[in-house]
This record gives C-alpha cells, structure tokens and sequence, in this order.
C-alpha cells in the first residue's frame, strides 16, 4: 500500500490505491458481500468529495473515511431492516443456536461440546486463508447478530454505545454477543482450528 | 463422562453467558461465585472461554493490521470504475 507523504491531504484521485482496498476489507466484513462492499466504497469516496468543505485536517484523511463508511454501512443496515427488531432478539426463537445446548439441562451436546485447538492456533489467524474463513463465518450467522457483534469484535467499541446506536438493551447485548460467539467458534473450530489449519 | 452434575440448575449455556458479562465487568458477586465454581468442574466451558478469548485477540489484531495489510482487495474492474467516478468529479 502506498503511504501519503501528509495523511491530512486531500487528494482523491490517490485513494483508491492508498485506502480502496482497506474501505474494502472493513466493509466486507461487515456487509459480508462483495457487490455490496464496493458500491460502500464507491459511495464513500463520492460522499467524501462531495463534502470536503467539512474535512478539518484534524484527523487522517483514512480515519475520516472510514467514519463515512461506517454511516454508510448503518445505513445499509437500515435499509435492509436488519436493526430492525433487534431488540426482540433475545425472545426470538432461534433454530440455530437451540441447536447448541442440551434443550433439557442447557449443557453442551457431545457434538457441540469446544474440542482443544492446536497450539499453533494463535500465529495461525494470521494467514489470508484464516480471513477468509473468518469472513465466511461471520456471515453465516443470524443477520441480526451481525452489526452488533462486528462493533463489538472489529471495531472494539464501546458497549454502551453500540446499545444506543442498534437500540438494543444491556441484557440484550450480553445475549446477542453471546450467541455470536458461541456460534462463531464452533463455525471456526469445524472449518480452520480443525481441519484446515497447518498443524 | 464430561458432566459429574448434569443436573445441576447452573449450566454450561449460562456459565458461557456469563463469562461473556464478566469479560466486560458486568457481573454481579453472586454471578462470579457462581460462575468460578461451574468453571472447577467444566473443561469445555473453560475451554470456550479461554477460545473466546483468542478470537478477541484475533479482532483486534485483525483491526490494527487492516490498514497496512487489507486482507481482501477490491476487483480491479471496481478500482478502475471507482477511479474514474472520482476524476469526473
């Protein structure tokens, strides 16, 4: 990737190759779609030029569009309705996740139960192959589950503002991340920790 | 035998919750208490919490070296339609 020589500039006909395909990567994750996350892109950088009066250099020009993204990407989300009712999510009945724990005693199931990972587990997540799957299993969860985990696992914000912004409650938040995870680590041991990964 | 107290009221679908909670210091004495004792008996629910905790490392490496090394790449039929979208304008 090619850096600014002043990340303040603006110059738009670099960004494509400075941060085209960042904006890329972190809308796929969050869309889970490629069509989807290159209009995203798209749209950014027209949103960004169109209101460069509003750039203040105080903040990278990266930083600035990213956070253009991001309301693209909630706006996506509103429009698709899949904050819609999120807050019903925990009352939802919810064929993929019952799956997981014994019905009548709420333990694992001997299929379900987490097996050892390798030990090499930790340096494996760093290979192109492991995104992949990443990616691939983050969207393989319930729509609904989506913007609040990847808020919560990519962008580390904060719960009480990831609340606020999906309109969900406290007790809510717990279970949807919860749920996320339960099902992203049993989607990541069955298909990388388990099988793929070079032991 | 995995679990000695199957029938235990406290189980692994809450003890995995409430790791969750504990991970962002939302838990309540009693949830702890609790929880510490399911975690003495339970390898698999030890297990996925220490496995959760990888994945949070693994996200928040993952958002530090996005930048640098974007581990998926725009077509370059979009980089170059993109590219021109932005001359025109």
């Amino acid at each position: 990737m090619i850096k600014e020589t002043n990340p303040t500039i603006f110059n738009p006909s670099s960004w494509v190759k400075s941060f085209g395909d960042y904006l890329f990567s972190y809308a796929l994750l969050k869309v889970g779609n490629r069509e989807t996350a290159e209009d995203l892109v798209q749209e950014t950088f027209i949103s960004a030029i169109k209101a460069r009066d509003t750039f203040k250099g105080d903040s990278s020009i990266k930083t600035w569009l990213v956070a253009i993204l991001n309301n693209k990407i909630i706006d996506y989300y509103r429009k698709n309705d899949v904050l819609k009712n999120a807050s019903d999510y925990g009352i939802e009945n919810d064929d993929d996740f019952s799956s997981y724990f014994d019905n009548s005693n709420g333990h694992w199931l001997r299929s379900t139960a987490p097996q050892d990972w390798p030990e090499a587990a930790d340096k494996a997540i760093h290979t192109a192959e492991f995104e992949q799957i990443l990616q691939r299993c983050i969207h393989k969860m319930p729509p609904k589950l989506i913007p609040v985990f990847v808020a919560k696992f990519l962008d580390e914000e904060d719960s009480q503002v990831i609340c606020k912004v999906h309109a969900i409650s406290t007790s809510n938040y717990w279970v949807m991340i919860h749920r996320s995870k339960v099902l992203l680590r049993s989607c990541l041991e069955k298909n990388w920790f388990l099988t793929k990964m070079i032991k | 035998m995995i679990y000695p107290f199957k029938k235990t009221v406290f189980n692994c679908h809450q003890a995995t919750l409430l790791s969750i909670k504990r991970d962002e210091g939302a838990i309540t004495l009693f949830e702890r208490v609790k929880l510490s004792y399911h975690l003495l008996y339970c390898d698999p629910c030890r297990r996925f919490i220490n496995q959760s905790h990888q994945l949070d490392r693994a996200g928040k490496e993952l958002n530090k070296i996005m930048p640098s090394q974007p581990p998926f790449s725009l077509s370059d039929q979009a980089k170059e339609r993109i590219q021109k979208i932005i001359e025109t304008l």
